[in-house]
């Protein structure tokens, strides 16, 4: 099953570009107004921003698919030697499919495939860093199962599970006294399971608030692959085998307020608190120990994050609405705690959409999401490697919405 | 097809309008003047690394690292005595070492460090580079303290009668052959200076197992032998002498303390102890047939008062060098003293041997494969000039604390910058250093700081006393100097 599932994996290079290693891109419509989607529908994509509306389409059938492209950067000035470098990230593609099925009046089934976490970040082979990542790639894909209820005509219901395919690969250096060129490639891939569940209450006639919960899903990695590339006085030393580890994907709680201002303007504030703080270490337990290979811990201490919302949208005419957004995006890491292999910093993030609608039951969307990276100065300090980081993404979206 | 294009390349010409930059770091030279610096000291000045001096490097030589720094806030050229390209000249006229893969006594293989050619570039002794001068570096390796003010040192008459340096003859100023190491030094001019002498002091001693004798109290340096320990009084007057002519004309400086040079794998690298030992060998050694011989032998002339040569010998001194194993447990290994009383008047057999104790030394020169194959330290003791005595290393500690604060109070009088480099030895040797994801300790070999003779510093051993110095001019010049990517720098390599 986790074999088979690779190659499609493989076609999913994310970048991160969220707090931590998260990656909010799960639906071009929301995106476009500052990616909030917790209080108002905008359609099947309520699979994932909030389950309790799912059953609030008149149709019976409800299907979004979408995909971002992810262009992006991140500069490292080591302000004491004065060496500047920078990421050569390959383009990161996240996507989305969400499909709603009308039951009955109150009860609505859907599924969401969606990838809230991942990250692929290249720094070189031979950059100042290279003993910490020179390159990463993380994955993990959602397949969300999800029934949602509406108790009454103001409050509804929702919950599923969420069935998690997580796979990553590392490549860092290893600096053995001996030898130049000596490396490891750490890669594996392991599956988790986790919950979701979520609330929507039409407070008024113009007012709605939902609240969503996301659990944690932990991706156990039991047998990972490592490979050692050593001189070759140190091959006995590293041997390759196998490894274990553990990555949390954290819990998230959004809370979100929408408001109708007019028949054509809806604004919304959004919030996400996003348990960051269970990512403490990533520790590489290595199946084969030798004197010089012991279980690697590498501590993370990442904190509890935020992540502020707001966005709004009007609709021109009957076939084009318009969006826009802005948020602010805390970076979980502290100062002493600061990795290149996620090179986050708090993130201000701007975002425009629109959706076009050819006809009654489809609509063509698309987004634009510009992250402007705040400029911080941070250190590994169990490495000794710090420095100044900057960071900018321009994230373009399309998306398909049918109905029928 | 397009509009998929356009996809691409509007995010990418967004992107590179807003490509994250950062402006250049500013850098400066702060009060300090950078035009001609001169580099004063020892085999650590000159970039003595794996038992020998070698043209690559000296290339990275500490002070050639700084320099090329200094360059980069105004600093000037600076010219280096370099060896021509090849195996480099180790004291004993040996090449380079390296590391080899080999097998020991008993067969285990593993990486072993060994000179890399079968003799050393001697001719370079013989070919004077004198007349390019005045050289930056005036590194010389095995100049004590008081070498850098004794004239002659580079002549080549006393050379030959083995009481010069050949390191210096070779680049010792042709019109004048007695000029002093200071000499050279100030010929250059400098506007800035690094000074990191005084390890010899103590060091060959060391190394020499404390064979020499330790002068304190005698300020006579003309009357020491090569392995003697400088006297700190002697050392404080050379240390200001040295300061007083190089900070003649106004020039700023940084000065370092001596590393504590029992801290150094030449030193913690053989251990002083048996693996566990069996029953039958703790009996056999323990025997009426060896040591219980030896220990029956110390009690019986403890209990004699009667002999003139030994009356003085008491029983707890007799107690203090018994020998005996233990089986199922380290046992420190037994080595020739020559401290111990001599015995052998009264009793050949009583040869003045102990059991090393706790917080004793042996000398990486220690034969391995003579513990290992030849029972060395076992049924036969180890000779004296691989072990260092808790006297010898108390001599060693005292006189370095000396010097020590002979340098700080000598920095602070004349405002220069102060490289606590004993300090930053015993970080190593404690919690270790770590540099861009390189974790480096004392540890021979795979603690990556130290060189193949476990004496000097490796490449990046260097690159990280260059930073020490750069932090120390910074701090107190007010200056932004760059500095170096310690870990960029390569690690050893195996000689294939």
């Amino acid at each position: 099953m986790k074999k088979l599932l690779l190659p499609i994996l493989g076609l999913a290079p994310l970048f991160m570009w969220a707090g931590g290693f998260q990656v909010n891109l799960q639906g071009t419509k929301q995106t476009g107004m500052g990616h909030l989607g917790t209080s108002f529908y905008l359609g099947a994509s309520s699979t994932y921003f909030n389950p309790a509306m799912m059953g609030m389409d008149s149709s019976k059938v409800n299907i979004e698919v979408g995909a971002s492209f992810i262009t992006s950067n991140v500069t490292y000035q080591n302000q004491s030697t004065g060496i500047s470098e920078e990421t050569d990230n390959p383009m990161g593609t996240p996507f989305y499919f969400y499909l709603t099925y009308k039951i009955n009046e109150d009860l609505t089934a859907g599924l969401g495939v969606y990838t809230p976490f991942g990250s692929s970040v290249e720094w070189g082979e031979d950059w100042s860093g290279k003993n910490l990542i020179q390159d990463i790639s993380l994955r993990a894909i959602y397949f969300q199962p999800t029934l949602s209820y509406n108790v009454n005509e103001n409050l509804s219901v929702g919950a599923g599970l969420t069935y998690v395919m997580g796979a990553f690969e590392i490549n860092r250096a290893v600096p053995a006294p001996i030898g130049n060129n000596n490396s490891t490639h750490l890669e594996g891939d392991e599956t988790g399971i986790g919950f979701n569940a979520g609330i929507y209450y039409q407070a008024t006639e113009k007012i709605g608030v939902g609240l969503t919960y996301r659990s944690q899903v932990d991706i156990e990695l039991e047998d990972g692959d490592v490979d050692f590339t050593v001189d070759p006085s140190l091959a006995a030393s590293f041997p390759d085998g196998k490894f274990a580890a553990t990555l949390p994907l954290p819990a998230t709680a959004t809370l979100g307020i929408s408001y109708q201002a007019s028949a054509d303007l809806m604004v919304a504030v959004e919030a996400n608190f996003v348990q960051w703080s269970e990512y403490e270490s990533l520790d590489f337990d290595f199946a084969t120990n030798t004197s010089r290979l012991e279980d690697s811990q590498n501590p993370r201490n990442y904190e509890d994050a935020v992540i502020i919302r707001v966005g709004g949208q009007y609709a021109v005419c009957d076939i084009l609405d318009v969006r826009a957004g802005f948020y602010y995006d805390q970076s979980p890491i502290t100062d002493e705690y600061f990795n290149p292999e996620t090179p986050n910093t708090d993130n201000l993030g701007f975002t425009a959409g629109l959706s076009v609608r050819p006809m009654d039951n489809l609509s063509i969307d698309a987004s634009i999401l510009y992250i402007s990276g705040q400029e911080r100065e941070s250190e590994y300090q169990p490495a000794g490697f710090g420095g100044k980081y900057k960071a900018t993404s321009v994230i373009p979206g399309i998306g398909l919405n049918f109905n029928f | 097809m397009k509009t998929k294009k356009l996809l691409y390349i509007l995010p990418l010409a967004v992107l590179v309008a807003c490509e994250p930059e950062f402006d250049d770091v500013e850098f400066n030279g702060g009060s300090a003047d950078f035009t001609r610096t001169v580099a004063v000291g020892n085999s650590l000045t000159a970039g003595f690394q794996s038992g020998a001096l070698r043209r690559d490097k000296q290339e990275v030589s500490f002070p050639a690292m700084i320099a090329q720094q200094l360059q980069k806030v105004g600093g000037g050229d600076f010219k280096q005595p370099l060896l021509a390209d090849g195996v480099g000249v180790g004291s004993t006229g040996n090449a380079e070492f390296g590391i080899f893969i080999k097998a020991d006594c008993q067969g285990t293989v593993g990486p072993s460090p060994g000179p890399i050619a079968s003799a050393g570039q001697l001719d370079q002794f013989a070919s004077s580079v004198g007349a390019a001068g005045p050289y930056n570096n005036v590194g010389v390796p095995g100049a004590k303290s008081f070498h850098v003010v004794a004239p002659g040192y580079g002549n080549p008459v006393n050379i030959q009668a083995g009481l010069g340096n050949p390191y210096y003859g070779r680049f010792a100023n042709p019109l004048d052959f007695d000029e002093t190491m200071l000499g050279a030094a100030v010929r250059a001019n400098p506007t800035f200076f690094t000074l990191f002498i005084g390890s010899n002091d103590v060091l060959s001693y060391a190394t020499s197992g404390g064979s020499g004798v330790d002068q304190t109290g005698n300020t006579d340096v003309l009357t020491y032998g090569s392995n003697d320990i400088t006297d700190p009084n002697a050392f404080a007057a050379v240390y200001s002498q040295i300061v007083t002519a190089l900070t003649a004309n106004g020039a700023k400086g940084a000065v370092a303390t001596i590393p504590d040079v029992t801290s150094i794998p030449f030193f913690t690298t053989v251990p002083i102890g048996t693996d566990a030992v069996s029953q039958a060998q703790a009996d056999q050694l323990n025997s009426a047939l060896a040591y219980g011989a030896y220990n029956a032998g110390l009690d019986q002339v403890a209990a004699d008062t009667s002999n003139p040569f030994t009356k003085a010998f008491t029983q707890q001194m007799a107690d203090a060098r018994k020998i005996s194993f233990t089986a199922g447990q380290i046992n420190t290994f037994v080595v020739m003293d020559p401290s111990l009383t001599d015995l052998t008047v009264v009793n050949p057999a009583l040869v003045s041997m102990r059991q090393i104790r706790p917080g004793e030394l042996l000398t990486l020169t220690t034969p391995g494969d003579s513990i290992r194959c030849a029972q060395w330290g076992t049924a036969k003791p180890i000779a004296p000039q691989f072990h260092l005595t808790s006297d010898e290393i108390k001599s060693i500690g005292d006189a370095v604390a000396s010097y020590n604060s002979t340098i700080k109070s000598i920095a602070n009088a004349n405002g220069l910058a102060f490289v606590d480099a004993n300090a930053r030895l015993k970080e190593l040797a404690t919690t270790g250093i770590v540099e861009s994801g390189v974790a480096f300790s004392d540890a021979f070999i795979s603690g990556g700081a130290f060189s193949l003779d476990g004496v000097h510093p490796a490449t990046r051993g260097y690159a990280i006393i260059a930073n020490d110095f750069i932090d120390a001019i910074n701090s107190t010049y007010g200056a932004n100097v760059p500095k170096l990517d310690v870990a960029s720098y390569p690690a050893f390599e195996i000689v294939q």
